[in-house]
């Protein structure tokens, strides 16, 4: 279905702060096929990864112990990535335009909710949208 | 010009017309939405003034068994911030007796402290308690000249009133309801994330038969709740590092078997660090109890933390048990602790397998949130 690279699988930027839930997300994103860029636990090592490569899609965790993924949002926009929030927050409750937004994935994210995602980016990535 | 000798207009409102009709029914529209008393007393005051062409209106709350003059709008400066007994000035009385008064002339009427107006232009007033079923306040109104105050004019006061009254109860009712609805969502997101701290432990769970997956499920999921217990009780996010480690590894430790050694003792945690600890702590111990120093009587574990610069350094050292061996995979210890580098802390964060035993060192997030 994807329109995805050559051995299948989407570079996905993953921002998430909590160490249990950033292994997890991991682990599932790379169970679908993709592989992931971070875990960046703050804005600033996302900025870092986004230094050196520009990824395909991104997956964004909202609060970074007391800092914001707006940022980094903004940066992705700029540069034509793809991304979700992936937050507790229901999408009228982001204070931050960057982040309101953009497509909100709702924790906790079920095993569809994250492959339909995944499928998203990929078509995003695709220029299918 | 007025002078105090004069017969003042009997029916200012009458007179003036339409002018005050829109007045009076702006003032009520901006009342119905005020948010705040501060804002209800801004629009309140100048607004009777006007109305009824006094020199200057007060707006006084009710402060204990004070009146606090806490807003005004005049031609000079009368009372603004000040403090009177209720006993001792006429808005005290407008409040006790819960009804509007009028005193044409200040200096031959006793229940003014002619002290208190002696400095202030004032020669005749109006006053009319905010709430008359229980008042919370009073409005006055002052004149700089001697003057019968008409009936309509006290009642004109007393709407005034009676409209400032229903704001404040309607503003103090919407913060409540504010109150009432930030404390529901941030419940809603509270418990959304707790489901998915959990659902994550599930999914990173693994075992061998049904029993063994249950058994090492649960004792995480302990682990994650007795986090939250010490949050909870620490309700500033402050917590006492030693008692916070102490009940987190007291399900795996006896006696003499743990030895703390905290260098700092508060320290700031959010939630979500304090959870990070607590999962980290719990797979070490599980660990530990399973294969390392605390499967043994004689095996000791020492804890030391460290508040630094960047985060918390915590270090975990095995000595007495049996010989340890690196695990043929990662377990969740392993990849928690690999993970904390997602913070960026620049500590170490390793676990070497020692002849004496497991040691691991590790920097955690600390204080920010």
């Amino acid at each position: 279905m994807s329109p995805q690279a050559e051995d299948g699988g989407l570079r996905i930027l993953l921002v998430e702060d909590e160490v249990l839930l950033a292994i997890d997300m991991q682990e599932r994103v790379e169970q679908l096929g993709h592989s992931v860029l971070g875990p960046a636990g703050s804005s600033e090592k996302a900025h870092q990864l986004l230094d050196g490569e520009t990824p395909d899609g991104a997956l964004l965790d909202v609060n970074l112990l007391g800092d914001s993924s707006a940022s980094v949002a903004r940066r992705l926009a700029r540069k034509g990535v793809p991304c979700f929030v992936v937050t507790a927050y229901a999408q009228g409750e982001l204070s931050e335009a960057a982040l309101r937004d953009l497509p909100n994935l709702q924790k906790p994210v079920s095993d569809r909710e994250l492959e339909e995602a995944c499928c998203c980016l990929a078509k995003c990535a695709a220029g299918e949208e | 010009m007025e002078t105090s000798e004069q017969i003042p207009r009997r029916f200012p409102l009458v007179a003036r017309g339409a002018d005050e009709t829109e007045t009076f029914v702006a003032v009520i529209r901006r009342l119905s939405r005020a948010q705040s008393v501060k804002e209800i007393m801004a629009v309140a005051a100048p607004a009777a003034r006007q109305l009824l062409a006094a020199d200057g209106i007060t707006f006084v709350l009710r402060d204990g068994n004070r009146c606090h003059y806490a807003d005004e709008d005049a031609i000079s400066p009368l009372w603004k911030g000040k403090r009177f007994p209720m006993q001792e000035c006429i808005s005290g009385w407008c409040m006790m007796h819960r009804r509007a008064t009028a005193i044409p002339d200040i200096y031959q009427d006793r229940r003014i402290p002619e002290d208190a107006y002696r400095p202030t232009f004032v020669r005749s007033l109006a006053m009319a308690p905010v709430n008359k079923d229980a008042p919370v306040g009073a409005m006055g109104a002052y004149w700089a000249e001697r003057r019968q105050v008409a009936s309509n004019e006290l009642d004109l006061l007393q709407a005034m009133a009676d409209a400032a009254s229903l704001a404040i109860s309607n503003a103090e009712l919407r913060s409540k309801d504010g109150a009432a609805d930030h404390l529901r969502r941030d419940n809603a997101h509270r418990i959304k994330n707790i489901f998915t701290m959990a659902l994550a432990l599930v999914n990173q769970t693994s075992g061998g038969n049904v029993e063994e997956y249950k058994k090492a499920l649960t004792v995480r999921l302990s682990a994650l709740e007795r986090a939250h217990a010490v949050m909870f009780e620490a309700e500033t996010g402050t917590v006492n590092l030693p008692n916070m480690l102490n009940q987190l590894l007291a399900p795996y430790t006896s006696g003499d078997q743990l030895c703390l050694q905290c260098e700092t003792d508060q320290v700031l945690l959010s939630a979500q660090e304090a959870t990070d600890l607590a999962l980290i702590l719990n797979e070490l111990a599980s660990n530990a109890i399973k294969y390392g120093a605390l499967s043994i009587p004689e095996g000791q574990v020492t804890v030391s933390c460290r508040a630094e610069a960047r985060g918390l350094r915590l270090s975990w050292r095995e000595r007495g048990g049996p010989k340890v061996e690196p695990p043929s995979r990662a377990g969740l210890g392993t990849k928690l602790i690999g993970a904390i580098a997602i913070h960026d802390l620049g500590g170490e964060a390793d676990i070497r397998y020692a002849p004496s035993g497991l040691e691991c060192d590790v920097m955690l997030p600390l204080g920010k949130g």
